[in-house]
């Protein structure tokens, strides 16, 4: 049985140019040499470059973008916390998750942002889900497109777009 | 001179058990008047508002929650103060609760209605298993239930059809899913009792009901409408004749002579007041929400018991993982059940359980798992994938006995927008169920030893304690003596003659099988009762 995941990998040589560029808009931000904000088109890159960084899969710009958004609703410091975690990885040259999580220094914070996002993009929501109330702040970021269903989808439908008719469930899936 | 009435009957809720009342009025040429607190909503809104959330784990999200008619998860709504937080999902809107329900709909045995007789525990119904059958059956097919007509659901009577049933299902029982199937094959013959859950989500067109298509969202919103829920009859209620007003908060309940209950009053949500008059009422209104309309208006509440009894299938559950593939999440939300707790000579000590394979995808909450334990990259699929492939999920149901400690009351402290109270909970998992989920944790070991055995121990992800299951008995409660119960045999409200309470609610006994499918019986019985008395 194949339980590799399906082919997300590929692209990779995107991340690194982008997260230069976030990495130095972030340094200029931090140094307080530019005091004007970076234009939304330069931030929509960033958002996906680190996001690509992260996950080690090609993002939609328009998901990374969401993503970031509704954390950052749920987390307003979350913009200079990713780019500090931009700068980490520019400065020590990383460009893929599996250099990313054994790097040294990338814990703490660095760590707690990166997961903040691979959750947001793995999971559909930003924030912290609290049981039994309407109210808890949690931010909408995706259904089909969570990466957890990306992975899943050849083998089980995402709930409420089921294609597949009536019995299929009596049967392992083809894929698996 | 005659009196003049708005309605024959009027019924207030328009859930699966208020609706089924006023249909079957409506069809035995009754006038029948439906109020309803929520909305009409249509269903492809609600599949849109489910696909565009991020709260998927509160089921009550994609309904309406509206400051008039809030759902159980309005902050404050429901406040606790016992040591277990009873937080039903509970919906507001035309149908009600059953938008979102696992669909299972089990008949009680025998033995059910006889706890006390039997077994010394609890209560015992003021009405046997015989009584009820007849409208068991109705019930089963107003709602359209696949069920299996060869299986013992008692797990006492192997290679027997039980309990005895005088029609076949409507429908026949469905297939397993594949992690269902392999649970069976693997359980059975090592002495457990196995049967398929009887469920109104059909395999086969029943009704205008298209067959299911395995979508895996019947406790969120079924997105084709194959899953049965109240609004079903509200409409054919509607199409036999009966008024259904939406939106009328019913408030008030006036009584005249002879105790009688000579009109209600409700509120529109701008605030408007509204008095209408019947012959007899039928108060459907959710368990929780009519024993808190009861209270607020004094009614049917000489026994002092509105409110008090309160059941609910509290219950224990566990994620393991087993050896095979399975891919949880693939067709029905739930089927394979096992009984072997269900009845026996135990039930003096302990509590019986019903202990159940959920199938709702797990995907996301594996997902959310591995990424809190710092997973990423090509580790964090790796377990994804290989969890989600063999994961299964058990949850069991304890019978909670009677306890007039265990109750709730209005709450003058919170109001909604219309200035109408909230409601203060108290409520005490008990002793007799704490020893039956002993008993309970034992079985669910073995069982992951038995589905991953060559592991020590199997592989048990998690078990947890004392999760809510939204089957709310006990709080109008039904009996022989009218000094301790609020409603007799036939949902006869003891201190009102024209009231009739339709509603999980009266439930004497709460057993170990979700309960819908036994209120709509006896509230068919109670309108056949009225339908003879107008
Ligand atoms: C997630 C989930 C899964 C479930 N699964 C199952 C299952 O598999 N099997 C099972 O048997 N049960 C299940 N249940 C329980 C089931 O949903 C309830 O037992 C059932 O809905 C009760 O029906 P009802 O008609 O009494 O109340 P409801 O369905 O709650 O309907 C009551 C109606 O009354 C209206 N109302 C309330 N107050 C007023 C007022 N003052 N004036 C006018 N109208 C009012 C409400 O708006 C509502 O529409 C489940 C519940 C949940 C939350
Ligand atoms: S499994 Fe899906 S299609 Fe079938 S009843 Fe449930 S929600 Fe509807």
């Amino acid at each position: 049985m194949d339980t590799s995941p399906p082919d997300h990998r590929g692209a990779m040589d995107r991340p690194t140019r982008r997260l230069f560029l976030m990495g130095t808009a972030a340094m200029l931000a931090s140094g307080a040499l530019i005091s004007r904000p970076l234009p939304a088109i330069a931030q929509t890159a960033d958002s996906m470059a680190i996001a690509e960084l992260v996950t080690g899969k090609t993002i939609d710009p328009a998901l990374a973008k969401r993503a970031v958004d509704a954390i950052t609703v749920t987390q307003p410091d979350y913009p200079q916390a990713l780019s500090r975690l931009a700068s980490f990885a520019t400065e020590q040259g990383i460009t893929d998750v599996e250099t990313l999580k054994t790097a040294d220094g990338f814990d703490g914070e660095l760590k707690n942002t990166a997961k903040t996002l691979i959750s947001a993009l793995y999971l559909g929501y930003a924030g912290t889900p609290v049981a039994h109330t309407s109210d808890d702040g949690v931010q909408f970021v995706t259904y089909t497109q969570a990466l957890t269903y990306r992975l899943t989808e050849p083998y089980t439908p995402i709930p409420s777009y089921s294609r597949q008719g009536t019995g299929y469930w009596a049967h392992l899936p083809e894929a698996g | 001179m005659a009196q003049d009435y708005d309605a024959d009957v009027i019924v207030v809720g328009s859930g699966a058990v208020g609706s089924n009342a006023a249909y079957e009025l409506a069809k035995q040429g009754k006038s029948v008047i439906i109020l309803e607190a929520g909305p009409s909503v249509p269903r492809w809104k609600i599949l849109m508002n489910f696909r565009n959330s991020g709260r998927h784990y509160d089921r009550n999200d994609a309904y309406p929650n509206n400051p008039w008619a809030p759902t159980s998860y309005q902050p404050g709504y429901i406040q606790n103060t016992g040591s277990f937080d009873m937080m039903p999902g509970m919906l507001k809107l035309v149908g009600g609760t059953t938008w979102h329900w696992g669909g299972a709909t089990w008949r009680y045995i025998p033995n059910d209605f006889k706890l006390k007789s039997l077994y010394g525990k609890g209560r015992d119904w003021p009405l046997e298993y015989d009584d009820i059958e007849p409208y068991y059956t109705r019930a089963e097919y107003e709602l359209g239930i696949a069920g299996s007509d060869t299986d013992d659901q008692s797990g006492t009577h192997a290679g027997q059809a039980y309990p005895p049933r005088s029609k076949p299902y409507p429908i026949t029982a469905e297939a397993y899913a594949v992690n269902g199937q392999k649970l069976n094959d693997t359980l059975v013959p090592q002495g457990y009792s196995m049967c398929i859950e009887p469920t109104v989500r059909i395999h086969k067109p029943w009704d205008g009901r298209p067959a299911c298509q395995g979508n895996n969202n019947c406790d969120q919103v079924c997105p084709i409408g194959t899953l049965y829920n109240g609004s079903i009859h509200a409409d054919k209620a509607v199409r036999a004749g009966a008024q259904l007003i939406p939106e009328a908060v019913v408030h008030k309940i006036e009584t005249g002579e002879g105790n009688k209950i000579i009109a209600v009053r409700y509120l529109t949500p701008e605030g408007a007041e509204h008095r209408l008059t019947a012959k007899y009422f039928v108060l459907a209104a959710h368990s929780f929400e009519t024993a808190k309309l009861m209270m607020m208006n004094d009614i049917g509440n000489s026994s002092d018991m509105v409110g008090r009894n309160m059941m609910d299938h509290i219950g224990i559950s566990m994620g393991f993982l087993c050896e095979d593939t399975q891919w949880a999440g693939r067709g029905p939300v739930q089927q394979a059940t096992i009984m072997n707790w269900r009845d026996g000579a135990f039930r003096s000590e302990h509590s019986a359980n019903k202990t159940s394979m959920a199938n709702n995808n797990p995907q996301i909450d594996l997902a959310k798992s591995a990424i809190d334990d710092g997973l990423m990259g090509a580790e964090l699929d790796e377990r994804i994938l290989d969890q989600s492939r063999r994961y299964m999920y058990l949850y069991s149901f304890f019978e909670q006995l009677p306890d007039p400690k265990n109750r709730l009351e209005p709450n003058p402290e919170w109001k909604d927008s219309l200035g109408l109270p909230g409601m203060k909970i108290h409520f005490d998992v008990d002793d007799y169920v704490k020893a039956g989920a002993v008993k309970c944790r034992e079985m669910y070991r073995d069982i992951a030893q038995k589905m991953n055995p060559k592991v020590e121990g199997g592989e048990i992800l998690y078990i947890n304690d004392w999760e809510n299951h939204d089957h709310l008995m006990g709080t109008m409660i039904m009996g022989a003596d009218a000094s301790d119960s609020v409603v007799n045999h036939e949902g006869r409200s003891f201190d009102h003659e024209n009231l009739f309470i339709a509603s999980v609610g009266v439930i004497p006994a709460a057993g170990v099988v979700n309960p819908t499918l036994t209120a709509v019986a006896l509230a068919i019985r109670s309108a056949d009762i009225i339908a003879k008395e107008v």
